[in-house]
């Protein structure tokens, strides 16, 4: 019976019913991802909209559906360069990170060292990656190798210093612990200093992340004959609007997967962490 | 026997001096102290009477400038290499990347106890201090009062001669205090370790303690040292007791008249 009366249960748009079950999408499950969804497909729709009131010609501004159509039909020109861009993003990521990391863990180690270099690493920061790049392409080469020195380069300073600032937050109170436990240095790095710094590293690596691929394709720029970056410039020569947008939009999707492969490692590693429990519950 | 051996701790004229802004800040002036195995004392005081820097030189988080300190028989960095105390903070201060066991076992792996017997010890920990079941919780899953519960587990797995407390239920609510200060005093009454207390409550201090050690501020001073004889096992019911009341009075009276000698 019961059945039966949901079955004829008035749920178009305007009766009770329908608005209660928006609310209940808004505040359950559906909190978290519908937002992000309707604010998208409105961005998407106002776009669509504009190029076709205003009669935009495809040369000036593609509508979001033409991207689609350029990167479905020429899907194996984007892979074939997203992939050496993204082999250039992720070996500077690994290379200039873990160099990073380490540096960081060392300096940690060392007061003395921590003071003569800090000025200098902090101060290297500020050199802007677009100016010092074509040294890298003189220096290293023009082949990928230049890209990864480029992308290497810009993860280094984050993973450094977030590292070294994340190994010394450890909590005084738990200093004092395993000091009274007597526990050994090495007991005292692996189990404090090390798990208090993962949260650290962790920011540092979801911002190295997309800060790799961009500079991946600032190096391409400067010289390259293959990439994400290549494929752009090569486009804007002969005006290939549209392709230059699908560039865009595939080295940001392709920005995103690299980005969500770390945030997928930190929900694995400091899930623990008070930053990333309201996400998770 | 000489007092020095059947003595716990030992403190010997001790001081310690600041440097501050203002000049020499005196936090300690010349305090001796002597404590019976098995006993357990507290210290109150105002703050600034020095009560944690006292603490925390028996346990060698901090050093005194003059004077002597001999844990069961020893300097307090001696005993602490021989992991003859356990320090419980004022803060639980657990790993919070791991489980409750896992922190309770955490000074069992410094030492490198083997994995069975270790989990078999920090099991009967959480036994004991009645956090049965709840093994798996992270620390922020658990109330205030049931991580001091995992951090006083933690403490006691080595089985420590000496417990040294930093106001270890000062952040929790009356009612959850009082039923803490009663977990304490069975685990006192299961083990024969000494606990030496830091608290600014002279309610618990009455109700736990065999001696309360009342201080003075600037300079940090024995007060005067008052006898609690009430009977025991204690509960709750003490409290009401004249007796209970009488010693809560002259322990305040003494607490006052350390603040007055402030001024």
């Amino acid at each position: 019976m019961s059945n039966d009366l949901s079955m004829t249960e008035d749920v178009s748009p305007g009766s009770p019913v329908f608005g209660q079950r928006l609310g209940n999408l808004l505040r359950g499950r559906g909190a978290r991802w519908l937002p992000p969804v309707v604010v998208g497909v409105s961005i998407v729709t106002i776009w669509s909209l504009a190029v076709i009131v205003l009669r935009l010609p495809t040369y000036l501004l593609p509508s979001p559906w033409q991207i689609v159509m350029e990167l479905a039909q020429h899907y194996a020109l984007f892979l074939r360069n997203g992939y050496w861009t993204l082999i250039e993003a992720m070996a500077g990521f690994a290379l200039g990170g873990g160099t990073g990391l380490l540096l960081g863990i060392g300096l940690a180690q060392s007061r003395f060292m921590e003071r003569g270099c800090l000025p200098y690493i902090v101060g290297a920061t500020t050199v802007p990656i677009v100016a010092f790049a074509p040294l890298v392409v003189v220096y290293v080469g023009t082949g990928v190798q230049s890209k990864i020195v480029v992308a290497a380069i810009v993860s280094f300073f984050p993973l450094c210093l977030y590292t070294l600032k994340g190994l010394l937050s450890t909590d005084l109170v738990l200093r004092d612990l395993f000091y009274s436990l007597a526990a050994s240095r090495w007991d005292v790095f692996f189990r404090l200093r090390l798990p208090t710094s993962l949260p650290y590293v962790f920011t540092a690596m979801k911002q190295t992340s997309t800060l790799a691929v961009i500079s991946a394709i600032i190096a391409e720029y400067i010289q390259a004959d293959r990439g994400l970056g290549y494929l752009i410039l090569q486009s804007s020569y002969v005006m290939d609007i549209p392709r230059m947008w699908s560039a865009v939009v595939f080295s940001s999707l392709m920005a995103m997967l690299f980005y969500g492969l770390v945030v997928w490692l930190e929900r694995r590693f400091v899930g623990w962490h008070s930053s990333l429990i309201d996400q998770r519950q | 026997m000489a007092a020095g051996n059947a003595s716990a701790v030992v403190i010997e004229a001790v001081s310690k001096e600041f440097i501050t802004a203002q000049g020499m800040m005196r936090a300690l002036d010349n305090v001796s102290l002597s404590i019976r195995p098995g006993e357990f004392v507290s210290i109150i005081g105002p703050s600034g009477c020095g009560k944690t820097t006292l603490l925390r030189a028996l346990a060698h988080l901090d050093t005194p400038t003059a004077g002597s300190i001999l844990v069961n028989g020893k300097s307090p960095n001696a005993a602490r290499l021989d992991r003859d105390f356990a320090f419980v903070f004022q803060s639980a201060g657990l790993l919070e990347w791991r489980s409750a066991l896992d922190n309770v076992l955490l000074p069992l792996q410094l030492l490198r106890v083997d994995g069975a017997t270790a989990r078999h010890k920090a099991l009967q920990m959480m036994e004991l201090v009645g956090l049965g079941g709840f093994e798996k919780a992270m620390p922020r899953q658990l109330s205030g009062g049931m991580q001091q519960r995992v951090s006083i587990a933690r403490a006691l797995t080595l089985d420590p001669k000496v417990l040294l407390m930093d106001e270890p239920f000062g952040a929790l609510d009356q009612i959850t205090r009082e039923r803490m200060n009663l977990e304490l005093l069975r685990i006192w009454g299961e083990n024969q370790m000494t606990v030496i207390f830091v608290t600014h409550n002279i309610r618990e201090a009455v109700l736990l303690s065999d001696r309360i050690v009342v201080m003075s501020a600037r300079p940090g001073r024995i007060q005067g040292i008052l006898d609690v004889d009430l009977p025991r096992p204690r509960t709750m019911e003490v409290v009401e007791t004249d007796d209970f009341v009488r010693l809560e009075t002259i322990g305040e009276k003494m607490l006052e008249r350390g603040m007055r000698h402030e001024q």
